[in-house]
């Protein structure tokens, strides 16, 4: 790589590597393990940089190796490890302490590790990162009718879920 | 409640410290991945052009087997160039020189030749130059196709091979030819590789032998050694090849 792509890589991490990181982090729940899935991302990145400048499209496959990398280990670990771990929400909340909303807003990340992998992948990048169907379905390398029925079923889950319930947000009717 | 959702799940990632990425590390990273991955591809890229070649030189190899008689050793390459010629009496045969080289010596005269029942060999001398000697085989009528003679003289002996069909021989067969030259009139005896011992015909300075073996030819490239006995005197080995 010259150094020229190397400067516009190395401006594209520095842009976007938090934003990347804060998905894998809501797909995995674990900090080291977003931080783990983003580095790896960005290390192969690094050698599809000039055929990705080429090609474009380098913010969406970007979020694309960070998404597949995430999930890879967390199927690598699934069968020995809970998303978020056991201590991950182990604070109570005070009612009478009004930072407590913004502690059951936390909760968001108990209700979605509670997901299955591919329908929080799907819940994260529609509502997080705002991508569209189809985009979410090119991310997932699925249908865009699976990005549809996988979304309904996760805020289906997410609407009857207790830490989302207490938050007033489950009588909204119809989530998409 | 999407965006009740996108607060929720903002308001998550932002309570963590921003993620920044040791750049240096990175590219450290990358450029040891690209360079591995280099590395990586000239090998199996060796290793594939290594598996073409030896597959292709199989193939070829194959089909020439499969369109050729059996490859015959070396040393019969040049002689197998040589071009048959009929003989009087309408079988295929070859006169050689001493050193593989063909020549048309059907005409020349005899000094000495031995004969089976499939075909003969002859030592014929050139009336112009009595210095030159053809060494002549044949193959009757009904005899192989194609006859392969192995080159020039080793240490005095001429070897020719010819293939033996037809005539009642029911599985592969072959003809030994053993020219020589000799001085006076020994008892000359012949092994050839089937491990028989026969007596060669000697007349004039050369003798002749001729071995029916019960080997394919082309095939095995034919051996031979020579004895000479003269009288009074031991058997000893006079050529070997």
């Amino acid at each position: 790589m010259n150094s020229e792509a190397e400067s516009e890589y190395v401006d594209f991490v520095t842009h976007h590597a938090n934003a990347l990181c804060r998905t894998a982090y809501l797909l995995c729940g674990d900090r080291r393990r977003a931080e783990d899935a983003t580095q790896e991302a960005l290390i192969r990145m690094y050698r599809m940089w000039p055929r990705l400048q080429r090609r474009g499209g380098v913010g969406a496959y970007a979020r694309k190796v960070v998404v597949c990398t995430t999930l890879d280990g967390l199927r690598r670990r699934s069968s020995t490890e809970v998303v978020g771990g056991d201590g991950y929400f182990a604070a109570e909340a005070d009612p009478a302490d009004p930072l407590d909303v913004l502690e059951s807003r936390i909760m968001i990340m108990q209700a979605l590790a509670e997901l299955p992998a591919r329908q929080r992948a799907c819940v994260v990048l529609r509502y997080f990162d705002e991508l569209s169907v189809d985009e979410t379905a090119e991310v997932l390398g699925c249908r865009p009718g699976t990005v549809k029925s996988q979304t309904m079923r996760a805020l289906d889950k997410l609407r009857v879920h207790p830490a989302l319930a207490d938050l007033n947000l489950a009588g909204t009717g119809r989530l998409i | 409640m999407t965006n009740e959702l996108k607060e929720l799940m903002t308001e998550a990632t932002g309570r963590e410290a921003p993620y920044v990425p040791d750049v240096d590390g990175l590219l450290r990273a990358g450029r040891r991945d690209v360079r591995t991955r280099r590395i990586l591809t000239a090998i199996a890229t060796a290793a594939a052009v290594v598996v073409i070649a030896g597959a292709t030189t199989v193939a070829v190899d194959a089909r020439e087997r499969s369109s050729a008689p059996p490859a015959a050793p070396a040393t019969t390459q040049m002689a197998r160039q040589a071009k048959l010629v009929v003989p009087p009496g309408g079988s295929t045969g070859l006169c050689t020189k001493s050193n593989g080289d063909t020549v048309s010596a059907w005409s020349w005269p005899v000094v000495v030749d031995v004969r089976d029942t499939f075909g003969m060999s002859v030592v014929r001398r050139s009336p112009a130059d009595p210095e030159i000697v053809a060494f002549c085989t044949t193959e009757w009528g009904n005899g192989a196709g194609e006859s392969v003679v192995p080159g020039g003289s080793v240490q005095g002996v001429v070897l020719r091979k010819s293939a033996a069909e037809g005539r009642g021989v029911t599985g592969p067969a072959s003809v030994t030819t053993v020219f020589g030259v000799v001085q006076g009139t020994p008892k000359v005896t012949v092994q050839t590789d089937d491990g028989h011992v026969g007596v060669a015909t000697v007349k004039a300075g050369f003798y002749a032998y001729r071995r029916v073996e019960l080997s394919p030819w082309p095939g095995p490239i034919p051996g031979a050694v020579v004895k000479f006995r003269y009288p009074g005197q031991g058997e000893y080995v006079a050529a070997r090849r």
